[in-house]
């Protein structure tokens, strides 16, 4: 009797393993796109295949969009002459839509037309040259083409047009957020139970998960959320920024075609759309505290705003639990 | 060789061999179980003299040289594992001890006062 209690024992817990192996499928990876560090890990039985049709989205994403890449329609657009019509991919075309849509409705505190201007300053992910500040002559001279008013898409042909050399185009600033956006489109639908995306600190979450905010001056995070089936990203000047004269100039440009020198150290948003996030958070650093009331509140989105004395101010972010004292809610 | 069960029904002794069959199949099981639900390393904490310099992912790529006052340590993540890949202290016992990634293993360097532990459910699972 003991014995035959003993072979069902172990039948059962055997099925039980087989079954659950299934159920709790995992698999990650991690790899540098978009100038970041990226990160996929996906629970699930699908987590293999769902792994695979992710980073070659991501891919396709990076062949059409990456500056550097002589081959992608962003280059081929950047080097064009005038009046060239040149043929784009579906992804370009989604950026140019939703990156004008949010140029307009921050009223150009997002703009992805701003390359050449940040060339100037020498900001450019994988530039190897000089960080210097460029002068108000220089700056001046390309100001004014950095607009949608030169710049055009033709949706039904599907090509984009330069009508003045002096834009370039550079979806850097929603690029990450579009792709986390497409990545947790793959994984509805399919058996994913839990995945956690972060391309370069825009986080995409399917199911729960605590994540960490950025500390503004060192490693680590100061806070803790958990996030729900959502996105969240940050946009701080401690990103990419170089100092002179003790000095810091940072990474985004405000409507000057200057680095952005104001009232906030960082911003983190979360809402269900990371493309619209990721192209807020520069709108909200360029714009300050007054982003709240010209769109911010508006937005279906929760806010966290850091302050040079590392207050923050905060919309929703329910749970937050904040770890280093040196940071306050207000 | 009569079966155990028929053994058991005509009231024979039990063979010990069956016996240890069966604890190996039931210890199988309870470490197949074990296994699924063990604690993922995910965290890796880079301590020196006592202080936190570094937190990395576990899962991010990492190819980082430290310049420390007694020496220098090239850390490098990859694939999941963390390990000293260039150390100049004089007995490399950290090279020696090659990768880490379970929960709560460490590479610890006494010359350079430094310490590379692996920490499992992290309270955050990523950053941002």
């Amino acid at each position: 009797m003991f014995k035959k209690i003993l072979i069902v024992f172990a039948l059962i817990t055997f099925t039980l393993c087989a079954v659950s192996c299934g159920n709790n499928n995992f698999a990650e990876t991690s790899f540098v796109m978009f100038s970041s560090d990226c990160l996929l890990r996906f629970y699930g039985a699908d987590a293999k295949d769902v792994l695979r049709d992710a980073e070659s989205v991501i891919n396709a994403i990076d062949e059409q969009i990456n500056v550097f890449n002589e081959h992608s329609d962003v280059y081929k657009i950047n080097h064009a002459d005038v009046g060239a019509a040149i043929p784009v991919g579906e992804h370009t075309v989604n950026l140019f839509k939703q990156s004008k849509e949010i140029y307009e409705l921050t009223d150009k505190a997002f703009n992805p037309c701003m390359r050449k201007l940040s060339d100037l300053w020498g900001f450019s992910a994988e530039f190897s040259g000089e960080h210097r500040v460029p002068t108000e002559e220089e700056i001046n001279a390309l100001l004014p083409y950095a607009s949608f008013d030169y710049i055009v898409l033709d949706e039904v042909n599907k090509t984009v047009t330069r009508l003045d050399t002096r834009v370039e185009l550079d979806f850097g600033g929603i690029a990450k957020g579009y792709a986390c956006d497409k990545t947790a489109e793959i994984c509805h639908g399919r058996n994913i139970n839990k995945a956690i995306i972060n391309l370069g600190g825009n986080i995409y979450v399917i199911g729960s998960a605590n994540i960490g905010i950025s500390k503004v001056d060192s490693k680590g995070y100061f806070a803790t959320v958990t996030v729900t089936d959502m996105s969240i990203q940050t946009s701080g000047d401690y990103e990419r920024y170089f100092e002179i004269d003790g000095r810091r100039y940072c990474h985004i440009l405000n409507h000057n075609g200057k680095s952005v020198d104001g009232d906030l150290r960082a911003v983190t948003l979360m809402g269900k759309s990371s493309a619209h996030a990721d192209a807020l958070a520069t709108a909200v650093m360029v714009d300050g505290v007054s982003a709240i009331d010209k769109y911010l509140n508006n937005a279906e989105i929760d806010y966290l705003m850091i302050d040079n004395d590392l207050t923050c101010t905060v919309r929703g972010f329910s749970g937050i639990k904040i770890k280093d004292g040196a940071y306050k809610l207000s | 060789m009569r079966i155990p069960i028929e053994n058991i029904k005509s009231g024979k002794p039990f063979f010990i061999f069956d016996i240890i069959v069966y604890v190996f199949v039931l210890a199988l099981a309870v470490t197949a179980i074990i296994l699924i639900f063990k604690p993922q390393g995910s965290y890796v904490k880079v301590t020196v003299s006592g202080e936190v310099v570094d937190e990395f992912d576990l899962f991010q790529t990492v190819d980082k040289t430290y310049e420390l006052k007694t020496g220098k340590m090239r850390l490098i993540i990859s694939d999941g594992k963390v390990w000293i890949e260039e150390s100049t202290c004089p007995e490399h016992i950290c090279k020696h001890i090659g990768k880490i990634s379970k929960a709560g293993e460490k590479i610890i360097c006494i010359p350079n006062s430094m310490i590379i532990e692996v920490t499992g459910e992290s309270e955050v699972e990523t950053i941002t």
